[in-house]
């Protein structure tokens, strides 16, 4: 799960910087960066909250 | 050495835990007795007349250090009186002498008189306004009560009938929903509320001189109000002092700020430098988080140094910003090209990011339930803290919002009800959850949306100008928030608050109109009786025309500077940065200074940088750093009374200076 969140999070930090500079900034593509980013962190504080072995 | 993952939930709670002085050790007690409730509507009651008196007068109205005063008065009357006052009595007291002192000072707040003098002013005719103000803002502008100054007559009966309905609702509104997102923000999530404390802690120190040995705690305050009493008479009251005696005032360091902005454009166009010369924000630095104010000041730097000169203005993205402009023009100018949408989205990642760190502690309260109260996670309440069901506070803020969006429809049957539903149900909540986080972290608000109405008006395609005058219901309920942890801080019962709060509105609202009648009785307002009105109500009302009347072609610069990529970008890379932070480990803490300073003037975060430096490196290692964070707090409060009372002195003295006329023999 931890792995997944990560893989969210670099997908859609990657595919905002791809908006930016290959497709000038389309609102429609930074918003669907965004509800992955979103989807992303949700998962990681799941993993936070309900999964994650604490020491 | 890979670095350890400190889950946001350990991060907060270490937070809270170093903000709360007290270890969370604390009983709970009422603060409201017979004697705080006179004691505050006799100060109230002397000092709202003066400070109403004094706004009009000299625009400043003391209401700042009003309840400290109050607050000193009533500890040196219990200590002549060989008897104790508690810290919750004190901070109950600060609350209703500071409700009742500022319940009257600005026109807006109390607009008869405004509206009054508003219709008939030249400004009202040009435009075409001053017949189409509604009955239920002020009588017409022929009336009888109009023509012999009287708030007191049957032609105001609309005006304050509805005046006082919303009022009250308000109040309800606003204790319901502050507590209702207290109880998310400060029990579930365990926010930090770095502030709280200086309050909490003012009260405590002052409620120790009562007592039978004085602790470290009145030492400190006495080092802060001292430090507060200089810096107030060095910063405000030479330039006050000398403005009563001289044409100019001195200003030995410029007020508010030094502008270096025209200084860095040759390497840095279109960024912004204004130093700000009240290092009574000092203070702020040793109480707020360290990492916070450091990445807040290094991402504003990075936007003023970097970001606007290499990027954004080679890009054409900043197009306005020309060579020679000061800092308001190069903030005017940036806002309006860029940063005004930026900031918009920016404001909306922080609701994004609270919901997705929340919604997993929702999910394991079921788990949590067990724990014990001051858990995160958990809603379980301390025990004795006066506290109410959740579901009633959230039921009496949804059916008060309820009359209240029946009431406005009433008033304005052609305005369509859904964008009233709209504000009240949508807006209102997001606006007061994202402003309660941020008071629960930065101490201070940041959602801003600008110009909802006149978009909201132009969207409803609305025309009638009784729009205007209507409060829409969108609010923000989030600065609220931190008034309850004070109080827990303090100890006191949340239903003594709200008690207290319950038998001194409908007081104060019918004290505040008797005042205002007697004060315009005296002479009309704005006259030479009011020098400050007489300057600046004309001016206000050219200002109320203007944007009354802005939007009459449906159109406005303002609206059209708003752009849609650029608010996207701005909650994107917010998001961003937070899953980067979270990716690499780093404090959460990191994400709300970084997104705080993007975009924001590095020079006005100077002094609290000061502040947060010598905090970190020489007063932890001087005192430790458990004791800094119990002493720094009460040094905070210390100052603010100190600067507080040096700031209504001299507003004294230049009122008694206006009063003299000089006669020429």
């Amino acid at each position: 799960m931890e792995k997944l969140a990560y893989v969210l999070i670099f997908v859609g930090a990657l595919l905002w910087v791809f908006s930016i500079f290959a497709m000038g900034g389309r609102w429609q593509v930074q918003l669907l960066a965004a509800l992955i980013l979103i989807v992303g962190i949700i998962i990681a504080h799941v993993w936070e909250e309900l999964f994650r072995e604490k020491k | 050495m890979a670095r350890e993952r400190v889950s946001q939930a350990e991060e907060w709670q270490a937070w809270a835990q170093r903000y709360d002085v007290e270890g969370g050790l604390r009983t709970f007690e009422s603060g409201l007795t017979l004697k705080v409730f006179l004691g505050a509507i006799f100060i109230g009651l002397l000092m709202m007349p003066g400070s109403i008196y004094l706004t009009l007068v000299a625009g400043q109205s003391g209401a700042g250090a009003a309840p400290w005063v109050a607050v000193i008065l009533f500890t040196e009357l219990a200590r002549r009186s060989f008897t104790t006052a508690r810290r919750q009595e004190l901070y109950i007291l600060l609350g209703l002498t500071g409700m009742a002192v500022g319940s009257g000072i600005q026109y807006r707040a109390y607009p008869f008189v405004w509206y009054a003098y508003f219709i008939n002013t030249p400004q009202a005719q040009s435009y075409e306004i001053a017949d189409k103000v509604p009955y239920w803002v002020a009588p017409a502008k022929d009336a009888v009560a109009i023509a012999e100054r009287s708030l007191l007559h049957m032609d105001w009966f609309w005006p304050l009938a509805i005046f006082l309905v919303m009022k009250l609702l308000a109040e309800v509104r606003y204790i319901s929903a502050s507590y209702f997102l207290f109880r998310l923000t400060a029990d579930l999530e365990r926010l930090p509320y770095p502030l709280a404390p200086i309050q909490a802690q003012g009260a405590t120190a002052l409620a120790e001189t009562t007592g039978q040995g004085e602790t470290w705690r009145w030492r400190v305050f006495s080092i802060g109000s001292m430090a507060g009493l200089f810096w107030g008479f060095f910063y405000i009251g030479i330039p006050a002092l000398t403005g009563v005696m001289m044409s100019t005032p001195i200003q030995i360091l410029k007020i508010p700020f030094i502008d270096f902005t025209p200084s860095i454009e040759s390497f840095a166009p279109s960024g912004m430098f204004a130093l700000w010369t009240d290092f009574g924000l000092m203070l702020q630095g040793f109480v707020l988080p360290f990492p916070l104010i450091i990445s807040e000041f290094a991402a504003a730097m990075f936007t003023q140094f970097i970001l606007n000169p290499r990027f954004l203005y080679p890009l054409e993205i900043l197009h306005q910003w020309r060579p020679g402009l000061d800092m308001r023009g190069v903030k005017l100018f940036n806002d309006l090209d860029f940063w005004l949408s930026f900031n918009m989205g920016k404001s909306f990642s922080f609701a994004a990011v609270g919901l997705a760190a929340s919604i997993p502690i929702m999910l394991s309260l079921r788990k949590t339930k067990q724990q014990d109260a001051g858990a995160r996670g958990s809603l379980q309440t301390p025990p004795g803290r006066g506290d109410f069901p959740i579901w009633l506070m959230g039921g009496l803020w949804g059916l008060s919002m309820v009359v209240y969006v029946w009431i406005v429809h009433r008033m304005v049957p052609n305005f369509p009800v859904s964008f009233l539903l709209g504000f009240a149900f949508l807006y209102t909540p997001l606006h007061s959850y994202i402003n309660a986080r941020t008071f629960g972290v930065l101490g201070r608000p940041l959602f801003v949306l600008p110009y909802i109405h006149q978009a909201t008006f132009i969207l409803s395609r609305y025309e009638e100008i009784d729009i205007w005058f209507v409060h829409l219901p969108d609010e923000d309920y989030g600065a609220g928030t931190q008034h309850w942890r004070v109080l827990e801080l303090t100890g006191t019962t949340f239903t003594s608050d709200v008690l207290g709060r319950a038998l001194m509105v409908p007081l104060l609202i019918v004290a505040t109109i008797v005042v205002w009648h007697f004060i315009w009785q005296i002479a009309p307002i704005p006259s030479s009786q009011y020098p400050f009105a007489q300057t600046w109500w004309p001016l206000y009302a050219t200002d109320e025309a203007l944007w009354k009347t802005s939007l009459r072609d449906g159109n406005s610069q303002m609206l059209q500077a708003i752009r849609g990529d650029y608010v996207s970008a701005g909650f994107t890379s917010s998001v961003a940065i937070y899953g980067i932070l979270w990716m690499a480990k780093a404090p959460s803490m990191w994400f709300y200074g970084i997104v705080g300073g993007i975009g924001q003037d590095p020079g006005m975060m100077v002094p609290r940088v000061v502040g947060a430096l010598i905090g970190r490196f020489y007063m932890i290692k001087q005192f430790g750093l458990k004791r800094w964070f119990m002493y720094n707090p009460v040094l905070a409060a210390g100052f603010i009374c100190g600067v507080g009372l040096v700031g209504m002195g001299t507003v004294a003295i230049a009122l008694v200076s206006k009063a003299v006329i000089v006669k020429p023999f």
